[in-house]
């Protein structure tokens, strides 16, 4: 019987890998449920009527009852979904994606009482950028001096204030597209009706080419230094990846700021200054994990198969059963 | 009307020049094996779909 349900874009690495890993090291069967891949592929049932089994169609062509699950790890549910050709109008094909959504995510909102990894709900909040700084600042992390505004006299002003230099970035993201933060001066910044566009975070610059990429499963934490000297090194070519044993005190924090999110994982950027302070940049609820296996070999991968093995087994327990 | 670029298009890179670091497409074929080529890493790069997946395309 499948137990855990991978809920993610077709042919993910991340969940082709924990899979292999939770049936090879815990005889742990996953479903992967491409959520960008609902359309036409049938098997999605929710019915408040006797008869119907309560269906997710999984990535191979089959089904998985939402009935049997105990373990859902929500890692990705947009992206550019797959709508058959046939269906023209643009419109519709929006139609046709809301709902293929709605359905999913209702099927398991309504019928699925086990664990996440993470709530879907505290997954989009925690994703907020606004949010993630207080939160972590009021739980005592270093946090960068940050303004979010699209009012040019503050912008400038907050520009000014910092000597004439800042890091800009946006508050999300694009599938596909990197949107790399980048240093703005004072002088380019001349444009109010550009400015007025969009909020847009600006940062003071943390120095230095130290990174911190920090995996919290639960109560594990495992962290990795990239060294780079790009300013933001995701599609740096020199960056160097190592395994990192982080003080007690910041793994601490990081787990904190994790719970009061309403997460049960989360991936964390942190920058390091040069008199070794470390300083919070961001959270990625979701965050890519892998590549810090790929480049370091630290064995994240088997580690994330056992957290959620860990987390199955409390979900079975009689204790965590309603009733 | 003038035309404007917000401020999140100053930023944009493309991923195009951008490849994996060998170290990273080795590691692939020993872990994933002959289902790599089928395999990705959402939004193009390691971790260039970290965020802001829940806005894509609505």
């Amino acid at each position: 019987m499948t137990r855990v349900a991978i809920v993610t874009l077709a042919g993910d690495l991340h969940a082709y890998v924990i899979r292999k890993h939770l049936r090879e090291a815990h005889d742990i069967d996953a479903a992967i449920i491409a959520s960008d891949a609902l359309s036409a592929a049938g098997g999605l049932t929710w019915a408040n009527v006797d008869g119907p089994e309560h269906t997710l169609p999984t990535e191979d062509g089959g089904t998985v009852s939402v009935g049997d699950l105990d373990l859902v790890w929500w890692r990705r549910c947009h992206g550019r979904p797959t709508v058959p050709d046939a269906v023209t109008d643009p419109q519709l094909r929006k139609l046709v994606v809301k709902d293929n959504r709605a359905a999913l995510r209702g099927a398991l909102l309504a019928g699925f009482s086990g664990t996440w990894i993470s709530d879907p709900y505290a997954t989009e909040r925690a994703q907020n950028k606004l949010l993630q700084l207080s939160v972590a600042r009021s739980l005592g992390l270093t946090v960068p001096r940050t303004l979010v505004s699209s009012d040019p006299g503050d912008v400038r002003d907050f520009t000014r204030a910092l000597g004439g230099t800042v890091i800009a970035k946006t508050l999300t993201g694009l599938l596909g597209t990197s949107l790399q933060a980048g240093r703005v001066t004072l002088d380019s910044l001349d444009d109010d009706a550009e400015i007025a566009v969009a909020a847009t975070v600006y940062q003071e610059e943390v120095p230095g080419t130290d990174h911190l990429r920090v995996m919290v499963f639960g109560d594990h934490v495992h962290a990795a230094r990239i060294s780079s000297a790009e300013l933001d090194w995701r599609l740096a070519n020199d960056m160097v990846v190592e395994p990192l044993l982080l003080d007690d005190r910041l793994a601490e924090s990081l787990r904190a700021v994790t719970r009061r999110l309403g997460l049960r994982m989360g991936v964390f950027d942190l920058k390091v200054r040069p008199d070794g302070h470390p300083v919070f940049l961001e959270v990625n609820p979701q965050g890519q994990f892998l590549f810090v296996e790929g480049m370091s070999d630290m064995p994240l991968g088997a580690a994330f198969a056992r957290f959620v093995a860990e987390e199955l087994a409390v979900s079975r327990t009689p204790a965590a059963l309603p009733g | 009307m003038k035309a404007l670029s917000p401020m999140s298009a100053r930023f944009t890179r493309s991923h195009e020049g951008y490849s994996h670091p060998p170290k990273l497409d080795a590691w692939e074929q020993t872990v994933v094996g002959p289902e790599s080529a089928r395999i990705a890493w959402p939004g193009g790069s390691i971790s260039g779909c970290d965020d802001g997946w829940d806005d894509c395309d609505e």
